[in-house]
């Protein structure tokens, strides 16, 4: 059973190795990542954003809207963390009060 | 500019900003928090209704609202056609209903878990909502990330166990998103765009490729794994089980159901199910719809945990989903956008009741159910109802979806897909009329009360409201279903089947 | 005694000058981060690297870095509502939502006004990530110390 799913897992392994074949080359102008948006991005970034970088014109204005789930992405962590850490009694002795309040 | 321009984003937004104020408030006042989000989950409701019969006003086939107003390949767009808004509905819909229901649980918490609590109930609900609203691959990978985090959270505040559930998803769960970054980033270098609408012009040069090929397979395994389709589901069990009671009517009702509409989506509205890729991809998922349906209704019979049951038997009523797909034709498709909205509303109507046994009695075993019918009238009937619908019978919504997928089934002489929803019908049939027998028939069985009804009903009002109004709602999607197909879903099906 | 007020010539240098420099420095990566490399992200950690720090030499009894858990877990949320907040003043100011030109703000220039907006969801950014990084250090040390 273990041969089989080191086989396996392997197997996989090799699959998503050999996928990066077929991927364009790094620096090649002619790819499409290169070729479609990106080209606008770095043309017009300056003078819509007025940011003169790039990467902060996409990531807080062009794409901002994903930052701000991004951000809560961030805060939810935290939250669950906190949560679960202050919930569970596994480990903890029980005369113990919580003192969050 | 009117609101009515504005309402796809307010479906995100309302919910979004209630949940991240939702601790400041419940500093003040334990409960106040609470209120604001249940507030903003019913402006939810209302702008997905508002944007629903906008779209449906427009005639044309979807509506485009670009964030921050740059065009679309550029930035990031929300797409709403008429099926996305049903679904958002059905959403949100639940959402708010269920709010209600999770209070009664919380009564004993502090400001604390009962502020997160409702934080996390928010952003599931957003996150659920932006997955389904979205038109942009990478904005809905984030949706996903929200989807999933919320979750993790609610299972694992369940308490007893749930913490093992939790983190089993969490490691599931993250391969699956990663695989999903992973076909992001490979459609990318393929089409250089994030759009669905623009990829799903761009890549028809490469469909052929193997990239394509692998990008398909990653989504089918990402989405494959937070549906749990059948060989992907070993994490749902257990989490359905353990999480959080007042929460597990939502997460069972919509937390399978939308990520099968993304998978949807994908496959029909941007890669097109005719090229040779897709139709072996079809005929996978069709063996994986099969084999759930199959395995989840045995394992389903062999449980005497009420929750689990059912549980087992989402398997196989995504599994239903997936055959639906698989068939690639208009009956099929409609058969399963219908059963998603269905399905949503009988499992989530199932597990209120059952929550609600365990809010009562403490337990929830299969064979001690004798005389509920007298104790709880109301879930007895919503639980008579969901049973039926589930089973495939009129005037409940169960029977249309059945009947819509058998047709597809005729249509593209596919007798094995009849054969296996036959079978499963009468699987159905018998471990869930088990229940109905339990209740109505049974002598009485000796449990012990651990919390007081309150109300000559059964349980506090707060809880049987929504049962009540999940179990009519079967009722009435069954009746209404006819004008819902033609009004809704046959407006917005893909333009790759009616060719 | 009056050399060593943190306990220490290590402390003392560290809180003398790691701390200072942290905030500061968190500060500049926030406001620069609108022309060169950095942003809300990396400020809120650095902010939260340096209130950390402060807060492991002054331990749990200090007053003014010590915020309390239930005050960051609501700060965190309000960080982010403040992101939220940008979207919903360009909506009130009649653009579609998070398009920083329709931000009810006098100023001629657009791209000042996606200045002001850039800045304005990098602040709230940065309060939510070193909130974060406080809680879920605050709520490791509760955990272990019980």
């Amino acid at each position: 059973m273990r041969g089989f799913v080191v086989t396996v897992l392997a197997l996989l392994t090799g699959l998503f190795c050999s996928s990066v074949l077929f991927l364009p080359a790094i620096g090649d102008e002619d790819s499409a990542p290169n070729q479609h948006i990106s080209p606008v991005y770095i043309a017009q970034s300056e003078l819509d954003t007025g940011s003169p970088n790039i990467v902060t014109g996409t990531l807080a204005d062009y794409r901002g809207f994903d930052t701000m789930w991004e951000t809560t992405v961030m805060y939810l962590s935290g939250l669950t963390a906190v949560l679960i850490l202050s919930k569970s009694t596994m480990g903890r002795r029980p005369e113990k009060e919580d003192d969050y309040e | 500019m009117s609101l009515a321009l504005h309402s796809p984003v307010f479906i995100v937004l309302l919910p979004l900003s209630a949940s991240l104020l939702c601790l400041a408030f419940s500093r003040i006042h334990r409960k106040l928090g609470a209120y604001v989000v249940q507030l903003a989950l019913f402006g939810a409701l209302i702008s997905s209704l508002v944007t629903m019969r906008h779209v449906l006003a427009e005639g044309t086939k979807s509506v485009h609202y670009w964030m921050g107003n740059w065009a679309p390949p550029i930035g990031i767009e929300f797409v709403v056609d008429p099926l996305n808004t049903a679904v958002a509905c059905m959403i949100t819909f639940l959402a708010f209903v269920i709010s209600f229901y999770s209070k009664p649980f919380l009564e004993n918490e502090d400001w604390l878990h009962y502020g997160g609590y409702f934080t996390l109930y928010g952003l599931l609900t957003v996150g659920l909502c932006g997955m389904t609203v979205t038109g942009d691959v990478f904005n809905m990978y984030v949706y996903l990330e929200i989807m999933s985090l919320s979750g993790y959270g609610l299972i694992a505040l369940g308490g007893h166990k749930s913490m093992l559930a939790a983190f089993r998803y969490l490691l599931v769960g993250t391969i699956g998103a990663s695989l999903y970054l992973i076909g992001i980033g490979y459609l990318y270098a393929m089409t250089g765009s994030l759009n669905m609408a623009d990829i799903s012009e761009r890549i028809q040069p490469f469909v052929n490729t193997p990239l394509f090929a692998f990008v398909v397979a990653c989504f089918l395994i990402a989405f494959g794994i937070k549906m749990a389709l059948f060989p992907l589901h070993g994490w749902q069990p257990d989490s359905y089980t353990f999480s959080h009671p007042g929460a597990a009517g939502f997460i069972s009702g919509c937390m399978s159901k939308v990520p099968a509409y993304a998978m949807l989506r994908y496959f029909f509205y941007v890669f097109g199910i005719h090229n040779t890729v897709m139709g072996a991809l079809m005929n996978v998922l069709g063996i994986m719809g099969i084999c759930g349906i199959l395995i989840g209704s045995v394992m389903a019979l062999a449980q005497y945990d009420f929750r689990r049951m059912l549980a087992y038997s989402s398997v196989a009523q995504l599994g239903y989903i997936a055959v639906g797909m698989a068939m690639g034709n208009i009956y099929g498709f409609i058969g399963a956008v219908l059963h998603l909205i269905n399905h949503a509303f009988m499992k989530s109507s199932l597990f209120l009741v059952v929550g609600g046994i365990a809010y009562r009695f403490g337990e929830v075993n299969l064979y001690r159910l004798g005389g509920l019918n007298k104790k709880m009238p109301v879930s007895s009937i919503a639980t008579v109802l969901a049973v039926l619908s589930m089973i495939g019978i009129p005037p409940t919504c169960g029977f249309f979806s059945k009947w819509y997928l058998m047709l597809g089934a005729f249509e593209g002489q596919q007798y094995i897909f009849i054969a296996v929803l036959v079978v499963s019908s009468l699987l159905n049939a018998i471990y869930y009329v088990r229940i109905v027998e339990q209740m109505f028939v049974q002598r009485e069985a000796s449990l012990t009360e651990i919390h007081d009804p309150e109300t000559k009903l059964g349980m506090p009002l707060s809880m049987v409201i929504p049962i009540g109004v999940t179990g009519l709602a079967i009722l009435i999607l069954g009746i209404y279903s006819s004008s819902l197909v033609t009004n809704i879903v046959e407006v917005g099906l893909p333009e790759v089947l009616l060719k | 005694m009056m050399k060593d007020p943190f306990g220490g010539m290590l402390l003392n240098t560290a809180f003398r000058i790691l701390v200072p420099f942290s905030l500061v420095y968190a500060v500049y990566v926030l406001i620069l981060g609108e022309s060169s490399p950095g942003g809300g992200f990396q400020a809120g950690v650095v902010m939260g690297f340096g209130i950390i720090l402060a807060r492991l030499i002054l331990g749990e009894d200090s007053g003014i870095f010590n915020i309390r858990l239930k005050n960051s877990l609501a700060l965190a949320g309000c960080g982010t509502f403040i992101y939220t907040l940008a979207g919903w003043l360009t909506l009130a100011g009649g653009g579609k939502f998070l398009d920083y030109s329709f931000l009810p703000v006098a100023m001629e220039e657009t791209h000042e006004l996606h200045a002001l907006g850039i800045l304005m969801i990098e602040t709230g950014v940065t309060i939510c990530v070193m909130m974060t990084i406080l809680n879920i250090m605050d709520a490791v040390v509760r955990r272990s110390e019980d």
